[in-house]
């Protein structure tokens, strides 16, 4: 992988970040009146008391716009995913944008407790989609606009990198200033965590040091991620080492969506870049 | 015209590889007037572009040109002709494409388009031009933005750390740079930035430590219950409100009883809407429902080393139990 890049990561990064945000939205569909609606564990009106109101919840908007909680709920069910797929679509690229990306946050944050990591990085991709040109890119938009100036793709690739260095450098940071993950009880502890699925039990391992290397080539792999990724001739391991470290977890710890939205933000960041559309041409037309 | 043009253009594409589109831009137009002359537009290399045209007529012909399926190209010319007529060029629809020219008459040379698609006409895009200095403001301030907001994350994250440390191992912090960071990526403009911007989040996941997990288990008539959901999406998320719930008791000066204070009365009200919620799901029908939250805790590594048997165990560490009669305290 040279460091020519071209710009069709944008469309990549556009299409997957919001259909990955609608499948994860979708995942919970058979329980969505258990987590938003009074007939959950924790009511909406009790879940609401506990947020900080930086960002509007279902019920504080609710008090604004004066129509039933069930009604302002069902709207919001349907508009999320339909904003999503106008996303995917590249139609009207920016405004669904904005709206994928305000849903997000009033869906997410009327049920805060039942938030966990996915949804941060759920939430910056959602507003990297509302600040990148993906909308110049293979998109409705484009067929309906018969002339355009797309700008520079460059800084936006800078600033996701630049986002994603930072991302990996600190969670490796956090693991390697505690001493679990220094001598692999972190790793033991968390494949053991009950409500995590895994593929198969990794116990055979107990007296390999398997552990204590897995721990050490995570904080590795974190914390030298920037610079891994950034010199051409390793670029290629250390993406399928980060891979590797994703698929890892997904299958040993089930943490899948999680798993697949890293995945695909070093994809985007990383590979996709480097894809030389012409080429491909070219060897369709061969 | 049209088969012949399409055959010529395959044949084209199968000789010459042109350097064409992806994304439009016309590229080069050069010797463009209304004489039986040669003229070649070509693509930028890498991205877009007609290709090349040859023996453009002036005669008042209509020629269509058509591009490149789904990127760029010209689209359509219609009515090319020395006279000063209209002349069109269209774009296609979706990436690049030259635009629309209108009045092109004797023009000596004209540059075509760098890499997306054309302006509407090139009066525009000679103003553009002509306002460098305003695309260098405007991309001197993307930058600074963005060095801003990754400044802000890296302090955020920092702060975050640095709190994770000490208070695991219960060392005082100290730091004035923390102390005097703290109150600038608390204030209230940098939480809204970051809740929008997703800035705010923090990226120590199981760390420094991993977090024992637990399970909230209820009691109907001495049988446990616990909550069922469809989705496993649904679990996870179930399970990662329970750990957060109970966050202060797994520390090491934990007590059995809820606490008291704002947010153990918060804790004592959530817990108790979902002993009421699980007990009508599983249609208990005792008048007192018990939650209770369950450390469950496996058998460290070196433990197992050394000859513990890896087997799980709970241990029951927070326990409310509610009664359904009214008026009951």
């Amino acid at each position: 992988m040279r460091n020519k890049t071209y710009p069709g990561w944008l469309f990549f990064f556009r299409v997957n970040m919001a259909g990955f945000a609608l499948l994860h939205f979708l995942a919970i569909q058979p329980d969505f009146d258990m987590l938003y609606s009074y007939k959950g564990y924790i009511y909406p009106d009790i879940m609401d008391t506990a947020t900080d109101h930086f960002s509007p919840t279902l019920v504080s908007l609710q008090h604004y716009v004066g129509i039933p909680y069930e009604t302002l709920l069902m709207i919001c069910r349907i508009a999320y995913p339909l904003a999503l797929v106008c996303l995917i679509l590249g139609l009207f690229t920016r405004v669904s944008a904005i709206l994928s990306l305000f849903l997000q946050l009033l869906l997410l944050k009327s049920i805060h407790l039942f938030e966990y990591g996915v949804d941060g990085y759920t939430t910056i991709a959602l507003f990297y989609c509302c600040i990148f040109p993906v909308g110049y890119i293979y998109s409705v938009d484009n067929r309906l606009r018969r002339f355009i100036i797309a700008p520079s793709y460059q800084p936006w690739l800078l600033l996701l990198r630049a986002h994603l260095c930072i991302a990996y450098f600190f969670s490796g940071f956090d693991k390697v200033i505690g001493g679990t993950w220094r001598n692999g009880e972190a790793l033991w502890k968390t494949l053991h965590s009950h409500n995590y699925y895994s593929l198969f039990s990794l116990d055979f391992l107990v007296h390999t040091p398997f552990f204590l290397l897995a721990g050490w080539g995570t904080i590795i792999l974190e914390m030298g991620y920037c610079i891994g990724m950034n010199v051409w001739r390793i670029r290629m391991w250390w993406l399928s080492a980060i891979v590797c470290l994703h698929l890892f977890i997904a299958l040993f710890m089930g943490l899948f969506f999680f798993s697949a939205m890293m995945i695909l933000l070093n994809l985007c960041a990383y590979y996709t870049p480097y894809i030389d559309p012409e080429r491909i041409r070219k060897r369709a037309v061969e | 015209m049209h088969r012949r043009l399409s055959k010529w253009m395959r044949r084209w594409l199968a000789d010459n590889r042109p350097a064409i589109v992806l994304f439009g831009g016309v590229g080069r137009m050069e010797g463009f007037s209304g004489d039986d002359e040669v003229r070649t537009i070509e693509g930028f290399p890498g991205n877009g572009g007609v290709g090349r045209m040859e023996r453009f007529r002036g005669d008042d012909e209509v020629r269509t040109i058509e591009g490149f399926r789904g990127n760029g190209g010209v689209g359509r010319m219609e009515r090319f002709s020395g006279d000063d007529g209209v002349r069109t060029i269209e774009g296609f629809p979706g990436n690049g494409g030259v635009g629309r020219m209108e009045r092109f008459r004797g023009f000596g040379r004209y540059k075509g388009f760098r890499g997306f698609g054309g302006p509407r006409s090139h009066q525009v895009y000679r103003k553009l031009r002509q306002h460098q200095g305003f695309r260098r403001l405007r991309l001197g301030s993307l930058y600074t933005w963005m060095a801003l907001h990754l400044l802000l994350i890296i302090l955020v994250n920092s702060i975050s750390a640095y709190k994770a440390y000490h208070e695991f191992y219960h060392s005082p912090e100290t730091s004035v740079i923390v102390q005097k960071l703290t109150p600038l990526v608390e204030a209230r403009a940098i939480r809204y930035y970051g809740r929008y911007t997703g800035a705010e989040t923090g990226y120590g996941f199981f760390g420094i430590n991993v977090r024992s997990n637990g399970m909230l288990i209820g009691e109907c008539g001495g049988t446990p219950m616990t909550a069922d959901f469809k989705s496993y999406e649904t679990t996870l998320r179930f399970f990662s409100m329970a750990n957060a719930l109970t966050d202060d008791f797994i520390k090491p000066d934990a007590h059995d009883s809820l606490p008291g204070g704002l947010l153990g009365e918060y804790n004592n009200l959530v817990f108790k809407n979902i002993a009421v919620t699980m007990y009508q799901q599983h249609g208990c029908v005792d008048s007192t429902v018990l939650l209770s939250y369950n450390v469950l805790q496996f058998p460290t590594l070196q433990a197992v080393r050394t000859g513990t048997p890896p087997a799980y165990q709970l241990t029951k560490l927070v326990t409310g139990t509610y009664s359904l009669t009214p008026h009951a305290q």
